[in-house]
């Protein structure tokens, strides 16, 4: 799996939707999916698969996948 | 006749919503301004959307205020649960901030003369029940809080929890009634806008649901620059030993206050509090009950136990007891007198004679603070899944055992759809047959036991 295939796996599972739906454009809270344990979740998953402890900034910067990608670029995961 | 008013003659801000500022002053103008089209009316029951906004609190108090009674929705809820409530109860208005107050009935009630509140006991759907509550409930509870936390009117809380959710509720009112702040907002502790807030005006007071702490343990908010951070307190089901233990560390090495609560909405909120010079040493214990409340631990045959170490019923007494439940309008107009809670909570003493929860009697679960009813789901599971279905489990920690074979993604769909829970805090089990007790009852005991085994 490529990185990039890895953070839309990751997005899906965490908000429960469908892998075709994790597009740059989605933001949180924007859909009753992305809530805050959602995005908990998402948070445990990322630092688990990609390694990583992100700093709270980050984590609650996170507000978009374009983002996401954007924040995980700076720890070193390339897309 | 003004309810709140006497009891908000303080100098200073009552409530910050971004730019906004209202004094405590003002608050009575605002009430009038909400109740403008119920001029001339008899008490009515309106049903509120509550959404953490200033105009959605606002209404609330101006209701409390004027002695009508005040139904709380989760704004969040599907539109059509909302309206099944307002129709069931046959609210006389319903409050939004989007669309104001709207008429919905012209029926007189027959309400309680006492009957200020009604909030929602469970985070299921499937039956209506609310619990009725007094002002003199609300203001009891308050006073018992304002006391054990000593909250100055130096204070500032912020609502990170929901406002129709009996905790977040009596944080608001805590604080208005010890004429201290409350910053409104709606943001979660997840997001920027929450800790930008946090920072910038000076919270000392946050209060939060074990979920919210596993968040705040994510966040790290021992490393957050939070000096007017001095008070945190945790209710809303069990907090894990391990995060009681964390903030209990950090709270302490810190200077800061850390309260570990017990309460339930049918005592408006608080119940027991355990002293913060504790926290984090005695896994499961709630400490003492609130000033002005008595607890006490009742035997299979209701004798009351004194004895360390002996498992008992906890039973609360205390003016912040509910009226009672109400199921259906006609529960509204009378409510025989309730001395005594049963809390449906296992509890026993320790040597210090600290109260420790040890289990429940009822088949209720809290997943991120929302309380369920196992039953319930169960039924709802049975019914629109697999009539195979059983559920069980601890807080934060639901468990669906099927005898044959299921697909698992369609219940925690079905799970993550109908009652908001998200499936990180499901599991799904595959037996090939059920325990069951003498009496052909399923054994939940030991399922859940073999449960844990496993895994």
């Amino acid at each position: 799996m490529t990185n990039n295939e890895k953070l839309v796996h990751l997005f899906s599972e965490a908000l429960t939707i469908a892998p075709e739906l994790v597009v740059d454009s989605l933001q949180y809270n924007t859909i009753p999916q992305w809530d805050s344990t959602a995005h908990m979740v998402l948070i445990a998953q990322l630092e688990a698969e990609f390694e990583i402890m992100l700093d709270t900034d980050d984590i609650i910067d996170m507000s978009s996948v374009a983002k996401a990608r954007e924040i995980l670029a700076r720890y070193d995961i390339e897309f | 006749m003004r309810y709140l008013a006497p009891h908000f003659q303080h100098q200073g801000i009552a409530l910050i919503d971004n730019e906004l500022q209202l004094k405590f002053s003002e608050l009575t103008n605002h009430f009038a301004h909400c109740l403008l089209p119920l001029q001339g009316k008899p008490r009515q029951l309106i049903a509120i959307e509550m959404d953490n906004s200033l105009a959605a609190t606002l209404m609330y108090l101006a209701c409390l205020d004027a002695g009508h009674v005040a139904l709380l929705l989760d704004a969040k809820q599907a539109r059509e649960q909302k309206a099944a409530t307002i129709a069931h109860f046959q609210a006389n208005y319903c409050y939004s901030s989007a669309a104001g107050l709207e008429l919905q009935s012209e029926l007189t009630h027959s309400l309680a003369n006492e009957l200020a509140l009604m909030l929602a006991t469970s985070g299921s759907t499937g039956t209506v029940k609310y619990v009725c509550l007094s002002l003199q409930n609300i203001i009891s509870n308050a006073q018992s809080i304002i006391e054990y936390l000593d909250i100055t009117p130096t204070e500032r809380a912020i609502t990170s929890l929901p406002l129709h959710y009996s905790y977040g509720l009596s944080v608001l009112h805590s604080h208005l009634f010890a004429g201290a702040q409350t910053v409104l907002t709606s943001e979660s502790v997840m997001s920027k806008g929450f800790w930008a807030l946090m920072k910038e005006q000076q919270i000392s007071h946050l209060a939060a649901v074990p979920a919210q702490y596993q968040m705040l343990a994510r966040l790290k908010l021992e490393q957050m620059d939070l000096p007017h951070l001095t008070t945190l307190t945790q209710a809303g089901g069990r907090l894990s030993d391990s995060l009681a233990s964390h903030f209990a560390t950090w709270a302490k090495r810190s200077q800061r206050r850390f309260f570990i609560m017990y309460g339930q909405t049918e005592a408006t909120a608080r119940i027991a509090y355990l002293n913060p010079a504790k926290a984090g040493t005695k896994p499961g214990c709630i400490g003492q009950a609130i000033p002005g409340g008595t607890l006490s631990l009742r035997g299979d045959n209701g004798e009351l136990i004194t004895v360390a170490k002996q498992q008992g019923e906890l039973v609360y007494q205390g003016g912040n007891v509910m009226l009672g439940y109400a199921g259906s309008l006609s529960d509204l107009s009378h409510f025989p007198p309730l001395e005594q809670l049963h809390t449906g909570d296992l509890a026993y003493l320790d040597d210090d004679g600290d109260f420790v929860i040890s289990g429940r009697i009822k088949r209720i679960i809290k997943l991120q603070g929302v309380r369920f009813s196992l039953d319930e789901l169960e039924q709802r599971l049975q019914q629109d899944c697999y009539s195979t279905l059983v559920t069980l489990g601890e807080d934060e920690n639901l468990l669906v055992v099927s005898v044959g074979d299921v697909s698992q993604q369609e219940i925690k769909q079905f799970l993550r759809l109908t009652f908001a829970i998200h499936p990180s805090l499901v599991r799904i089990k595959q037996v090939s047959e059920l325990p069951l007790l003498s009496n052909g009852k399923i054994d939940y005991q030991t399922l859940l036991l073999n449960s844990k085994v496993d895994t």
